[in-house]
């Protein structure tokens, strides 16, 4: 009956990104320039076009990646994908329970203890509470952090710190997972326990999204590909394919 | 972004903003033998020293004075304290704002709840007065609670509005400490309502001078005026399509602002 459920749906989206410039934050100069009637102006805000007509779907099973150059404008849209920014034009569809792991280090709190950061974290994810406590006794387990779990995590080496995160945000469920980069851990001896989550961790997600700079990484986790050149989309479909064409233009 | 949907599940992430604002008081205390009680504690000298000081100063009795002025102090500390803070809300927590889906209205009530937390650490400031003094306000102190419901929903929409401009314009800030600063002098908090006519436009103009009288007045066993609460719920109505309006048209772009 095809009654697959597009779950994203990009119609030719488009994001201009306004450059607020020291002048253009002050209402002062904005006042001066209107009663000067423009005589005294703080300039316009330009704006950079970061994508253009971008338009793809993707469906459950659907493994993405996201490939170009620095710029290119795969980090935005990861973003418009989580919701993060708004496009300035065309439409997005996308099914709840988007998580992204975009930058795993914001939210900390570095006075505050493994637990309560655990908690923190869960709940900016959109976890709810109820949640967060079934699972903590399994991610403290993970972190192999012992007692240091209930100390302040400005002590934590930073090992310990990605471990703490890793463990967080891996035992998250997410329809719609987004990744910048593969989320790793660092640590030698802990890399086998970890790399086995993290695959579990996409194997639950109906959709991943993934933005990397290593080809290796790519064809390792996706299906699909997507290359984009300064804003704009360049191929959508093989992953093979795409590599064949991103080498073509180095 | 719509308005009425982006309030109300806001609201129902009351786990995040509740928590995010217990965290942020426990931390500030958290090395401390009292905690959070430093609060109450360093307000209630700042109270005692005004009460005293100015008393002799105004000629006035000081059993009268210091509850008045105390519990004006208190009152507006919370207020002052929340508006001064709305305008850096989005500015402080960008990280969030840049790398999250989040609501930004989440953020707000963070803030807001965090001021909530600060007042009614000092509300025992009010309940020590009353046993000093021997204040019984009668069943009229009911009526505070309303009111506080009241002010707090006329701040939170304020709030929804300067915050987002404060994310705008980065002088928005110090604009609005000053005005704050200025409304601290022209309402009776530190100088009794008495001192002025009841015209006078100080009181009329003075959109703080209804929200004072409406919390304060109960709270000292007195009646607050019903234009008090009738020019308060009137700001109310306004603020919210106010508040809607920026909100809808401009919660969008904060994301690129911060």
């Amino acid at each position: 009956m095809g009654l697959i459920m597009k779950r994203v749906d990009l119609n030719n989206i488009c994001l201009n990104y306004p450059l607020v410039g020291m002048a253009g934050r002050s209402l002062k100069n904005r006042v001066l320039s209107a009663a000067t009637g423009g005589f005294i102006t703080p300039g316009d805000m330009p704006e950079v076009c970061a994508l253009q007509n971008i338009s793809f779907s993707l469906n459950d099973g659907d493994r993405l990646g996201l490939v170009g150059h620095n710029g290119a404008g795969k980090s935005t849209l990861l973003k418009i994908l989580a919701g993060i920014y708004q496009p300035t034009s065309g439409n997005i569809v996308i099914s709840n329970n988007v998580v992204s792991t975009l930058n795993l280090s914001i939210g900390i709190e570095p006075e505050a203890t493994g637990v309560e950061n655990i908690i923190s974290r869960g709940l900016l994810l959109g976890m709810k509470r109820d949640e967060i406590n079934k699972k903590m006794p399994e991610i403290i387990d993970f972190t192999e952090l012992g007692k240091f779990i209930d100390m302040p995590v400005r002590i934590y080496s930073s090992g310990m710190m990605t471990r703490l995160i890793f463990a967080t945000v891996s035992s998250m469920d997410a329809d719609i997972l987004l990744m910048d980069e593969v989320i790793g851990t660092g640590d030698a001896s802990f890399l086998a326990k970890a790399s086995k989550r993290l695959n579990e961790f996409i194997e639950r997600s109906k959709i991943l999204v993934l933005a990397s700079h290593n080809e290796e990484t790519i064809r390792n986790f996706c299906n699909k590909a997507l290359l984009l050149d300064r804003g704009n989309l360049k191929y959508f479909g093989d992953v093979n394919e795409v590599f064949t064409i991103y080498k073509d233009f180095k | 972004m719509n308005a009425y949907n982006s309030f109300i599940s806001a609201l129902a992430s009351y786990e995040i903003w509740l928590y995010l604002a217990w965290q942020d008081i426990r931390l500030r205390y958290r090395l401390s033998k009292i905690g959070p009680f430093w609060i109450t504690l360093s307000m209630a000298v700042f109270c005692l020293s005004l009460g005293v000081i100015y008393s002799e100063i105004f000629n006035a009795k000081t059993e009268e004075y210091l509850p008045y002025v105390s519990i004006g102090i208190v009152l507006w500390n919370f207020i002052s304290g929340s508006l001064n803070e709305f305008p850096n809300a989005y500015v402080d927590n960008s990280v969030y704002l840049k790398e999250i889906k989040i609501n930004p209205l989440i953020i707000l009530l963070r803030v807001l709840a965090r001021h909530a937390i600060i007042f009614f650490h000092n509300f025992l400031i009010v309940f020590v007065i009353y046993a000093y003094f021997g204040i019984n306000p009668g069943l009229v102190v009911l009526l505070a609670l309303p009111a506080l419901i009241l002010v707090v929903i006329n701040l939170f929409f304020i709030g929804v509005v300067l915050s987002i401009l404060g994310a705008r314009f980065r002088d928005i800030s110090q604009m609005s400490q000053s005005v704050v600063q200025l409304f601290f002098f022209v309402t009776p908090i530190i100088w009794h309502q008495r001192l002025v006519s009841e015209d006078s436009l100080i009181l009329v103009l003075n959109p703080f001078s209804y929200f004072i009288d409406i919390l304060r007045s109960p709270l000292l066993g007195e009646l607050p005026k019903i234009e008090s609460w009738l020019v308060v719920i009137t700001l109310l109505l306004f603020n919210a399509i106010f508040a809607k309006l920026v909100f809808q048209s401009r919660a969008g772009r904060i994301t690129f602002w911060v």
